[in-house]
């Protein structure tokens, strides 16, 4: 079914839209909810909760693109239950070592204390992501926003995992360079 | 959480859907990851079969192989009819990749290094025993903990009954195993290969210094076939398997 007709159905408060998304996205969201936690219990929640978000948020919300909301709604509370997680020291994730290899990029969390900081860097990492190839661009935002593996990256874009591995080094040192440039993540 | 993850919430659609549109997980569930850990191991196992196997089928081809093309030939002198079979190993010391590079450190050296005879093995690990110090192996082999392992299950316990040179490597991070058997074959003094597993990686630590053992041929050779081999380090862009 079409994102806009099943969008319509919740519209018409239909619970139908529910099993609609999840036929068409719930392998999108367990992987993203299974990159992020650790928990069998917590990623059930966690993807059984962005359908009820989706729920409440349309109406009056009316995404242009279905799957990439429903991605973030599962994103966002993927990594808010990840705080709980590590609060509770309940295991380690690969999450965990996505972040550290993100912390070599943009360590400190005071840079982007603000709404309007953290909107500047979006807008400067989406202009410089705009800018790499197809591949690096999609290897970045696997591995970083999807929090997908390195073996998963390179099934995806028909590379060796020894490729993906130099690829995204390459692309987190280039893209301390141009924050750097920009004036972001440099010591005061 | 960490900042740049924050920032990279709100990511723009479109740059998403791309991704959505060729991301492997996206089409069918993926595995949790309990369900990936027994996937994984099932595909370890699966790979120490398989290359068990392989050795297993090289060895049998190597021992076979003489007999037939040299009736009357001695089989347990070479894999080789006119071969003549490289020590496992040379003055105690084993040559393999966390070791040169040590070697390549100290020497500052990090050209390709061609050898084109037994004797220049020897020179090298010669020179190697004499400018490294004496725990500069066992501090390499400390950074990548999986090669003592390695060495230990196939070096140590079966190639070296068959003398058997073998060059090998695990990254710690992904299991990439990176190792092969070698031959030295007297008549045409070139050093061939019996096997030959995923050559290539990039080292644990991301700086792409390690070395990489270059074939300068395809992958799975026949027994016999004869191969040249550089020993070299890979620095950044230098990298021929990523950047062709």
């Amino acid at each position: 079914m079409e994102d806009k007709d099943i969008i319509g159905l919740y519209f018409e408060r239909s619970e139908e839209a529910i099993r609609h998304t999840k036929d068409k996205y719930d392998g999108l969201c367990r992987s993203i909810a299974g990159n992020i936690l650790s928990v069998a219990g917590d990623r059930e929640e966690c993807v059984s909760d962005a359908y009820l978000a989706l729920w409440n948020a349309i109406p009056p919300q009316k995404p242009q693109n279905l799957g990439a909301y429903l991605a973030k709604t599962v994103r966002n509370l993927a990594l808010n239950r990840r705080k709980a997680e590590q609060t509770q020291k309940r295991g380690a994730n690969q999450s965990d070592i996505i972040f550290e290899e993100l912390e070599s990029v943009l360590a400190s969390s005071e840079t982007v204390e603000t709404a309007y900081e953290r909107e500047r860097i979006r807008r400067l990492i989406e202009g410089y992501l705009s800018r790499l190839t197809a591949d690096k661009r999609r290897a970045f935002v696997m591995r970083y926003w999807f929090f997908d593996s390195i073996g998963d990256i390179a099934d995806s874009l028909g590379m060796t995992k020894a490729q993906v591995k130099m690829l995204l080094m390459r692309v987190r040192k280039d893209l301390k360079r141009y924050l750097e440039s920009q004036g972001v993540g440099l010591e005061a | 959480m960490n900042a740049l993850s924050e920032c990279l919430q709100d990511l723009n659609d479109s740059i998403l859907n791309e991704c959505m549109a060729v991301r492997v997980a996206n089409g069918a569930p993926k595995l949790w990851r309990g369900e990936r850990i027994a996937a994984s191991w099932s595909i370890k196992a699966l790979k120490i079969v398989a290359s068990i196997a392989m050795v297993a089928a090289v060895v049998m081809a190597a021992a076979i192989l003489p007999t037939l093309r040299r009736p009357g030939g001695r089989p347990q002198d070479s894999f080789c009819p006119d071969g003549i079979l490289v020590e496992a190993t040379v003055k105690g010391s084993k040559l393999n990749e966390a070791y040169f590079f040590a070697y390549c450190d100290i020497i500052d050296n990090y050209a390709p290094i061609l050898l084109r005879s037994h004797e220049e093995l020897l020179a090298l690990i010669s020179d190697m025993d004499e400018k490294l110090p004496d725990d500069t192996y066992h501090q390499a082999l400390e950074k990548h903990s999986n090669i003592e392992e390695i060495i230990a299950t196939y070096d140590e316990a079966y190639f070296k009954e068959h003398d058997l040179i073998l060059y090998t490597y695990t990254d710690d991070i992904d299991d990439t195993e990176t190792y092969m058997g070698l031959f030295w074959n007297e008549t045409i003094r070139e050093y061939q290969i019996h096997y030959l597993v995923d050559v290539h990686h990039t080292g644990i630590d991301g700086t792409l210094k390690f070395p990489v053992v270059q074939i300068e041929t395809a992958k799975k050779l026949e027994p016999n076939c004869s191969v040249k081999i550089k020993f070299t380090t890979v620095r950044d862009d230098e990298c021929h398997y990523c950047y062709p």
